[in-house]
């Protein structure tokens, strides 16, 4: 998997007690790609198109809880090799949108994104 | 002949070779999908290997040379560079999905390109610098095929599977790099220390870093990624259907190469209009081309093209009937010319060119070219 670019981040977002959230994932640059969702050490959604997708049921308190995505992207456009993905996080203190971009270094290789949201 | 295949050219095409096929395996374009097209600015210096190029987006940025050189190999002198604005810019919204299908105007965004070429022209007794600039762009470009798009969302959801499969091996061991870095970062906090508290962050990026190399080498990840390739090995996310492409350009010469002799010399404009299906494509060709101080040598092209590909080569043959628009002209010519395209690396490929050129009774008529080119698209430096 040596052709593979992985890039690591981990942000904050600000939630409201007792509220669930909901995610969104899109993958541009004309790339495909797939996530999985995992909170509380559970996959709670995957997906090539995750959209909305709620973290937590009404009443349950997320602060102290992290969030983690992992997105898988194939270089399959022949315009470029950018990959860009964005995670909009809603129903929190405000919405929020995250996106990241990596060039693969090879055409049709991969980037894998692993993102963590921290919940307080 | 006139021309002869350039050592350094097959230098160059075997260093690359090995380097590209190093990098990506056995895994080569397909014709449709990736080739670099003749640049434009080569048509309007009259150096271009086909008469009848089929439209096609090259990458972001690419890079042609060709070598039409007599006697010893030598440095090729006939460059291209084209570009395409659109995507030499990030596009995070744009999905796969939303691109299946384009509006005329959605397409000449996503294909016009800009294309810079300079050529040796005339004889070495009295050389001429041609400088050629052109835009392209395709109002019609046709559609993913059912069938691509079908393919493009298994591999969608195998590569989903590929992300679970990550989840479920990192897992465990990141909750646990979690857990030391929310207390690392409390306690810098509670000191006033930001920088402490960054530092725990990027240290639980960089153990996610190597969670993950760890994982992509277990055999589960390895069996999803097969998959995945599996579902790759034949497809090419080709357009098929209408394409209808645009062009212009205009040529400046320099006698000498003397930046003060420099003139407009030059001008065309074409349309060409085709139809692509996964194996075969049809391209018919309507050019105008006009020099500036000799009317007698404007001309209207009108060509054909059949094209046969398959995902290393293609074949193709073109026919292209030329008429003297300007008074005094020369009787009407034509040109026939097969053309052999073949992947040597992903992105690379060789053109040649055999037939006869317009004027079977000038020296080169007898046409035997042979060319590169590539996409510079995988060697973009890497962001963070």
């Amino acid at each position: 998997m040596s052709d593979s670019v992985t890039i690591t981040k981990t942000e904050d977002y600000a939630v409201k007690p007792k509220t669930p959230i909901t995610l969104t994932v899109e993958i541009g640059e004309g790339q495909v790609g797939g996530t999985a969702v995992t909170w509380n050490n559970t996959i709670v959604g995957s997906g090539g198109d995750v959209t909305d997708l709620p973290i937590g049921k009404k009443n349950d308190d997320l602060r102290g809880t992290s969030l983690d995505c992992t997105t898988t992207v194939k270089d399959i456009n022949p315009n470029t090799n950018n990959t860009t993905v964005t995670y909009t996080l809603k129903g929190g203190k405000q919405q929020r949108s995250f996106t990241y971009s990596a060039d693969v270094n090879v055409p049709e290789a991969r980037a894998i994104y692993s993102v963590t949201f921290l919940l307080d | 002949m006139r021309v002869h295949p350039s050592g350094v050219l097959a230098a160059i095409a075997l260093l690359a070779t090995g380097r590209l096929a190093a990098q990506a395996g056995d895994s080569l374009p397909a014709f449709n999908s990736v080739r670099t097209p003749v640049s434009p600015a080569f048509v309007l210096l009259g150096i271009a290997p086909t008469s009848v190029e089929r439209p096609n987006t090259p990458a972001d940025l690419a890079f042609a040379v060709l070598n039409r050189t007599v006697g010893p190999p030598g440095l090729p002198k006939d460059v291209a560079l084209e570009f395409s604005p659109y995507w030499l810019v990030r596009h995070p919204k744009l999905t796969w999905q939303a691109d299946t299908i384009r509006s005329p105007l959605t397409s000449l965004a996503r294909t016009a390109t800009i294309s810079l070429a300079t050529a040796e022209l005339d004889t070495d007794a009295s050389p001429v610098t041609g400088l050629a600039v052109a835009f392209r762009g395709t109002i019609a470009s046709g559609r993913l095929s059912r069938e691509t798009i079908d393919r493009l969302r298994q591999v969608e959801a195998s590569l989903t599977e590929e992300s679970e499969v990550l989840e479920r091996l990192i897992g465990p061991a990141r909750a646990a790099a979690d857990s030391l870095m929310r207390s690392e970062r409390a306690e810098a906090r509670a000191r006033g220390d930001s920088a402490g508290a960054r530092a725990a962050v990027a240290r639980f990026n960089a153990t996610k870093q190597l969670l993950i190399a760890e994982a992509q080498m277990s055999p589960d990840y390895v069996a999803a990624v097969d998959s995945t390739e599996g579902l790759l090995k034949d497809l090419a996310a080709n357009r098929q259907g209408l394409v209808v492409e645009f062009a212009a350009g205009a040529v400046w010469s320099a006698p000498g190469g003397a930046v003060d002799s420099a003139r407009v010399s030059r001008w065309g404009a074409w349309v060409t209009a085709g139809y692509q299906s996964p194996s075969w494509s049809f391209v018919a060709v309507n050019r105008f081309l006009t020099a500036v101080s000799d009317t007698a040598s404007d001309v209207l092209d009108v060509g054909l093209r059949l094209i046969h590909s398959e995902r290393r080569w293609a074949l193709s043959g073109e026919a292209v009937f030329r008429a003297f628009t300007g008074s005094g002209g020369p009787p009407n010519q034509h040109r026939i010319a097969g053309i052999l395209d073949y992947a040597i690396g992903n992105g690379l490929w060789v053109t040649a060119t055999v037939g006869r050129d317009f004027d079977p009774a000038a020296s080169g008529s007898l046409l035997a070219q042979f060319g590169i080119s590539f996409g510079l698209s995988g060697e973009r430096v890497q962001t963070p």
